[in-house]
Parts: C-alpha cells; sequence; structure tokens
C-alpha cells in the first residue's frame, strides 16, 4: 500500500458514489400486484434484507485507495451478496401480498449491478491481472449466478418467472439469435474479405467501396429493414423472416470486416512487400504467405468486433419477423412488461460478452502459434 | 553481361533516369554511386523489372528482361535492401531458404545450403530458429544477404544493404561481403550514397546524378580524373589524398630497400592508407613487407604516382 502517492482512484471513487447513491435514493425492487400494473418501488434502505447495502459502499470508497487483491476480493463479493440479499428481499415481500403479486427489479438494483460488475473490472485492471486469470474470474462469478438461479435463490424474483414462463421459446430463441449473427458475420467475411484484397491496391476502388458501405452504415437498422422489403418479396424470398435480417445485418458487417481486412493487409511492413516482390513471390504467394498470415491477429480482432456487433443488432431483427432474442424485447415493449424487455436484453448482453470473451481466448491462443 | 541500352523513366512529372546506357561485366562488383533521388536505386530496380523503364531496354547476356517470366527472372537474381524487408513471422532459416524453396527445392538441400549461407555471412548456427525481431541490425543484415544468395543467382543486386548500420558493424559487413564476392564471382550490382563504401568496394563505379551517369569507372579513374566539378566534389575535398591511400595496395608501391631489424611489418595487399596509419602511429618512415624477401614500403613510396 502506498499511501503517500497523491493519486486517487477516479474510476473506483465514481463507482462507489454511483452505488450507495442508487442505494439509497433509488429504488431496488418494485412490488406490483400483478405481472402488468405498476407497483409500489422500495429503497434498499427501506428492506430489512437490503439494508446493508449503503454501508457496502462505504466500504468500497473506505477502501478505494487499497491496491493489491484486498479490493479485488471486496468487489468480487459484492454482486452476489447483491444478488442474494435482493433474492431474500423479494421472498419477505411477497410473504404478505396477494397471490399474483411479482417483485420486479428497479433501477437502483441495475445501478448498482452496474457498478459492482465494473468495479470487478476496475480491480482486476489495477493490479495487472492475467488475462486468463480475468476470464476465470468472469467464468466463476457468472456459474456462481447460474448455480444460485438454478438452486431457486430467486424464484419469486419477477424476471426469473417470465423465464419459467418463456423457458422453451426463450431458449430456441438464443439459437435464432446466435445462427442470425453467425450466419452474417460469415456472409460479411465470404463477401468482404475478397472485396477488400481486390482494392486493396486500388485507390479509386477503395474510395468507392468504403464509401458505399459507409453509407449503408448511416442508414438506421429499423430503416434498411423497411428498405428492404419491397426488393426482397420482388425477388421472391420474402420481405419478413430471415431473408431480410440476414441481409441487413451483412450490409452492416461489411464495413468493419472491409476496413479490419485492409488493416490487416496493411500490417506487413512495405520492405517485406518489396523484399517478397524482388525475390520472385507471384501476387498470390506475396498474399498468402507474408500479408495473410502477419495480418493474422488484425483479422481476429475484427471478426471479434464483427461478431459482437452482430449480436447487438440481431436484436433489431425481431421487427422484421427473423425471431431471435429480440421478440421478448419488442413484445416486452408492446405489453409493458419490462421484465421480458430486460430478459431478452440481459440476454443479448451476456451473448455479446461470451463472445467477446471466447473470441479474446482464442487469440491470445492464436498469438504464440503464429 | 548486364546491358542499359539509352533507358529512361520518368515518374509524373520527374525524371528520374534519363537515357542511360551501361554495361557491366560479368563478375564484376559494380557500384552505382551518387546523391538520394539520383536514380540509381531506380536503375537498379529496372534489372529484376520492379521498375520497368519507359524508353530503352535492359538485357542480361544479351536477353531482354522483358523476354524472360518476371518471376523467373527475379528467383534468378538476388535482391537485397537497405531496410532489409526479412519477413518477420518467418525464422532466419525460413526466411533464407525462401527462393530456394520457392524454386521447388528439397528439404535436406534446402537445409544444408542455408546452414552453408549461414557459415558464409558470419552468423552462429545456433540463432537458425531465431525470428528476425529478435537479432541485431548487422545480424539481420546478414541474414538479408544471405537469403539474396540463397539460389546461387547469377547476378544480386544491393539497394545499400549497410546503410542502416553504425560504422564499425558496417565496415566488418562491408569486408566480409568483399571476400564473398571474391569466393564466388557473382555479378553484383550495389547501390550506395556512400563514396567510401563506392571506393572500397567496387570494381568500376558508376557516378549518377539527376538520371545520368556523369562518369564511369574504377576507383582510381574517379580519383585521379574525375570527369566534372560534381564528380571532383564527390570524391575529392580535404579527403581526396586519403581516399587515394585507401583504394591503392602495398603491393603497387614496395620497393627493395633496407630496414632496420625488429621493424613491424605489414601485408603486401593492405592499402596504403593503413599503411601511412602504421607508420604515423609507430612512428617510422619505412616498414618491412610481409612474406617478401627484402621489400620495403616507406613515406616516400606512398607519393609515387599511379602508372
Amino acid at each position: 500500500m502506498r499511501w503517500t502517492e497523491r493519486t486517487w482512484p477516479l474510476a473506483l471513487l465514481a463507482l462507489g458514489v454511483t452505488g450507495l447513491l442508487a442505494s439509497v435514493a433509488l429504488n431496488a425492487v418494485v412490488l406490483a400486484p400483478n405481472r402488468l400494473l405498476t407497483g409500489h418501488g422500495y429503497v434498499s434502505i427501506a428492506l430489512p434484507a437490503l439494508r446493508w447495502l449503503p454501508l457496502a459502499w462505504l466500504v468500497v470508497l473506505a477502501t478505494a485507495r487499497m491496491r493489491g487483491m484486498a479490493g479485488l476480493v471486496v468487489a468480487m463479493l459484492l454482486l452476489p451478496a447483491l444478488l442474494v440479499a435482493t433474492g431474500f428481499a423479494a421472498n419477505g415481500l411477497l410473504a404478505t401480498a396477494g397471490g399474483h403479486a411479482r417483485v420486479q427489479l428497479g433501477s437502483g438494483f441495475w445501478c448498482m449491478a452496474t457498478s459492482a460488475v465494473l468495479l470487478v473490472a476496475d480491480r482486476q485492471r489495477e493490479i495487472r491481472m492475467r488475462a486468463s486469470l480475468r476470464l476465470a474470474c468472469w467464468i466463476g462469478l457468472a456459474m456462481l449466478v447460474v448455480a444460485m438461479t438454478a438452486a431457486g435463490m430467486f424464484d419469486r424474483l419477477s424476471i426469473v418467472q417470465e423465464f419459467v414462463l418463456q423457458r422453451a421459446r426463450f431458449l430456441t430463441a438464443v439459437g435464432q439469435h446466435l445462427l442470425l449473427a453467425f450466419s452474417a458475420t460469415a456472409a460479411a467475411v465470404v463477401l468482404g474479405a475478397p472485396l477488400a484484397v481486390a482494392v486493396a491496391q486500388r485507390r479509386r476502388g477503395r474510395g468507392i467501396s468504403l464509401a458505399v458501405l459507409n453509407l449503408v452504415q448511416t442508414i438506421p437498422s429499423m430503416a434498411l429493414f423497411a428498405l428492404l422489403v419491397a426488393p426482397l418479396a420482388w425477388l421472391g424470398v420474402g420481405g419478413t423472416g430471415n431473408a431480410p435480417a440476414l441481409v441487413a445485418l451483412t450490409a452492416y458487417a461489411l464495413l468493419p470486416v472491409m476496413r479490419y481486412t485492409l488493416a490487416g493487409l496493411a500490417t506487413a511492413p512495405s520492405s517485406a512487400l518489396d523484399a517478397a516482390r524482388g525475390l520472385g513471390l507471384q501476387p498470390w504467394q506475396v498474399l498468402t504467405r507474408v500479408q495473410l498470415p502477419l495480418g493474422l491477429p488484425v483479422f481476429a480482432a475484427g471478426l471479434r468486433i464483427v461478431l459482437v456487433q452482430s449480436i447487438g443488432l440481431a436484436a433489431v431483427a425481431a421487427l422484421v419477423g427473423a425471431g431471435g432474442l429480440g421478440r421478448f424485447v419488442f413484445l416486452g415493449l408492446g405489453q409493458g412488461a419490462n421484465d421480458l424487455v430486460m430478459l431478452g436484453t440481459l440476454a443479448i448482453i451476456a451473448l455479446a460478452l461470451a463472445a467477446d470473451g471466447a473470441c479474446r481466448a482464442l487469440e491470445r491462443w492464436m498469438e504464440p502459434h503464429a | 553481361m548486364i546491358e542499359f541500352s539509352n533507358v529512361s523513366k520518368r515518374f509524373g512529372q520527374d525524371e528520374a533516369v534519363d537515357g542511360v546506357s551501361l554495361s557491366i561485366a560479368s563478375g564484376e562488383l559494380f557500384v552505382m554511386v551518387g546523391p538520394s533521388g539520383s536514380g540509381k536505386s531506380t536503375l537498379l530496380r529496372m534489372i529484376n523489372r520492379l521498375v520497368e523503364p519507359d524508353e530503352g531496354s535492359v538485357c542480361i547476356d544479351g536477353q531482354d528482361v522483358r523476354n524472360t517470366p518476371v518471376t523467373e527472372l527475379r528467383r534468378g537474381i538476388g535482391y537485397a535492401i537497405q531496410s532489409v524487408g526479412l519477413f518477420p513471422h518467418w525464422s532466419v532459416a525460413r526466411n533464407i531458404g525462401t527462393v530456394p524453396r520457392l524454386l521447388g527445392w528439397k528439404e535436406d538441400r534446402i537445409a544444408s545450403r542455408v546452414a552453408e549461407l549461414m557459415a558464409m555471412v558470419e552468423l552462429d548456427a545456433s540463432i537458425a530458429k531465431r525470428l528476425p525481431a529478435e537479432l541485431s541490425g548487422g545480424q539481420q543484415q546478414r541474414v538479408g544477404v544471405a537469403r539474396a544468395m540463397a539460389a546461387q543467382p547469377i547476378i544480386v543486386l544491393m539497394d545499400e544493404p549497410f546503410g542502416a548500420l553504425d560504422p564499425v558493424t558496417r565496415e566488418k559487413l562491408q569486408h566480409a561481403f568483399r571476400r564473398i564476392h571474391a569466393d564466388i564471382g557473382t555479378t553484383v550490382v550495389f547501390v550506395t550514397h556512400d563514396m567510401d563504401e563506392a571506393l572500397q568496394l567496387g570494381d568500376r563505379i558508376a557516378f549518377i546524378d539527376g538520371g545520368h551517369v556523369r562518369q564511369c569507372g574504377t576507383p582510381l579513374e574517379l580519383l585521379l580524373h574525375p570527369a566534372d566539378d560534381v564528380v571532383r566534389g564527390f570524391v575529392g575535398g580535404t579527403s581526396a589524398g586519403l581516399r587515394l591511400l585507401s583504394v591503392r595496395k602495398v603491393r603497387d608501391v614496395m620497393a627493395p630497400g633496407n630496414v632496420a631489424d625488429g621493424t613491424p611489418s605489414i601485408h603486401a595487399e593492405a592499402d596504403l592508407r593503413q599503411a601511412l596509419s602504421m607508420m604515423v602511429d609507430r612512428g617510422l618512415r619505412a616498414l618491412r613487407v610481409d612474406g617478401a624477401g627484402d621489400q620495403v614500403i616507406s613515406l616516400d613510396g606512398l607519393l609515387v604516382p599511379p602508372s
């Protein structure tokens, strides 16, 4: 511990203050008489099971300047503790409420949960934790949450009840969502990467193709789906369903695919390219033996970003009937059932984060082999 | 033999090379020297068709280079450049074996050739598995030279291959290279902007300026009879006399004579600059010449004009 150092961990303080304010000023949970009616909110200090939360945030603030593992341990404990206590709070509230009553998670809970997650990330960064250990931390936390859910600790929370009601449809939607995002990414790579290779040496071709793709990128996703309905219907593949969703997602993915491919191709030093040509490598050999292997880390990073972007954008695909997790979001919005919206949103975030983590792990694994 | 016939090349408005005719003999170490942007690299790159001339032709042994398929042409010509251009993802051995592999040599033949080349450029065999980033600048440059020589090319093109090195490493590599060239007798076309390097290495030197050849001749010819003031300015200046000493050998000026017993000796192949340095260092007016009977080299001998 270096108390003499006059630097303040600003990110950590901001997270602590956010958590503290959320714990005293925002509704941690909301008790609603049924699934759709607006309920009555409870700040955490109003409930016995959650009354300790402001104190916990004060502990976070008090230990803000503490370095090393201790800070990380405090941060790692906070999230599971918050979840368990919220489960108990829900049980307590429902004990005296009617049969259709539900406990929804409030803005205070989401604020605190988000702060707690960011706190863990910040502490990991601070102690310069190895990437593999970081991943292990997150997987451990995620498994803990899943285990607690499976053990029934959150059964009385409305979001879990929504999940139970929708379980079969939810799992199908996860599959559809991933299929859509992966196929759009694959299609964009199949189309975009060769295009990038073709225009890499041609300034005009590169300018034109990037301009067109930039233009596509500026069209709002909903408008693009709408624009595709008529031409695709005319082509006979149907203006709704998977076809327009796939086309639109691929169109969005093309720009990053091209940009990253171009950046990857440019990784090879110009002297190596000059030498390669001078030694008699044919153009395709320069590409496959020099440019592609050297650009591999950039290509991998690009693929990860495109995949994460597609998982996020695929939510909108539900609008044209392509299914996926976006269905729950739009269904929830239509019904005014916030928990359904949260169910879809959280699942999409979780998928995106998981894809990101998996790709990063793959990139690191590839690095020493390159 | 490499023959440039009246070649010209423009890049946009700039006349990079303007009506150059040159012929380079087989087995020669031919140096093109000149200031930056003089067109010497452009000329060099015309030989392996990295640059195509707008006018004129380049012939190797009477064959226009345009008549040979470009990859075949390049695989028969070694190429080493100042920025080295090693492939950063390949080991030293793999880099050196690039062209033999392209030519489809068997793996064991490539391996033995790589070992032979590494010994030739004085690289320790233990670094064969290292990546270029793990080598010093001098080692990288040696790898670059070895790679250029790998498939026993009849011609080797070198574009300022020692330009980015510190003076000590550079001199070591120049000596090693001179020796390698003497051993294998490949035609070498060597581009540099450093006149001392040109005088040190070249059998013949072409002085290139503004896309023209101002003078072409042996180092001695350039030093003794510069064609014009530009060449004079480049070869001469305050060190003209020292340069003249450095291109002449002890053998050229030694004469029979007597020196006191125990006088230190110098090798007949050493240059006169080294002889002068030794005399000044030891405070002597004459030195014995190694293994040449009663031959000596004296201070007066240094002043004998070249024949």
